[in-house]
């Protein structure tokens, strides 16, 4: 199939706009959630803490917003583990530090379970690690037919 | 069209998160996520809950979220 005028226009016009939304909004943000056994972050929360921040840092990661989100009781267990603190960072870096991080957090020990999610360019940043985006009351559940 | 406007075409109608003004569902907010899910862990269907399309796409990608951080379970007893 050969390639149009027209085509080769639009393709041009679609490159520029990402190159422009990507001057604009900087460097992409993720939200990284991770779980820790319970008994080990009560034990020593900074060293452990310590060792989540370098888990990005080290590939290149600027951690923007983080902190400890909740403690709870896990919905099923995860390496015999019932318990597990969550710990929540907001932070802008390469998409290479994201594939790296998760190859860490998969040979560490201390981490459970950790997942990364790249943020909406037009999602603030949260001031606190505790705010939740949907805050709303969305109804109950008798609203279920 | 601003978000507000699309929303408005939306106000009277069933979905919950369209009333609410919801832009993104989040993973993290298990309560409201536990509400839109059966006794049994399972997703209620659009026609039970009412959800519109657009919520009930960003629903599913918040309970599979949830789930994977067990927060929500993958099967209730």
């Amino acid at each position: 199939m050969t390639e149009t005028t027209a085509t080769r226009e639009r393709i041009a016009r679609d490159a520029s706009r990402v190159a422009a939304r990507v001057a604009r909004a900087g460097p992409r943000r993720y939200e990284a959630m991770i779980l820790v056994d319970s008994g080990l972050a009560s034990k020593d929360w900074d060293a452990t803490e310590a060792l989540l921040k370098d888990l990005l840092v080290r590939h290149g990661a600027k951690i923007l917003v983080s902190g400890k989100w909740d403690e709870r009781k896990l919905a099923y267990e995860i390496r015999g583990v019932r318990r597990a603190t969550y710990w929540l960072a907001y932070f802008e870096g390469p998409t290479e530090a994201i594939a790296a991080f998760r190859h860490d957090a998969g040979l560490s020990e201390t981490v459970l379970r950790s997942m990364v999610v790249a943020m909406e360019d037009a999602e603030e940043v949260p001031a606190d690690v505790t705010s939740r985006r949907t805050t709303v009351a969305i109804g109950d559940e008798n609203e279920i037919r | 069209m601003t978000d507000d406007r699309k929303f408005k075409k939306f106000e009277r109608g069933g979905c919950r998160f369209c009333r609410a003004r919801v832009r993104a569902i989040d993973y993290k907010d298990t309560p409201n996520l536990q509400k839109l899910t059966t006794g049994q862990g399972k997703l209620f269907s659009r026609k039970r809950s009412g959800n519109c399309a657009r919520h009930q796409r960003q629903l599913k990608v918040a309970v599979k979220r949830a789930r994977f951080l067990s927060l929500l379970p993958y099967v209730a007893m």
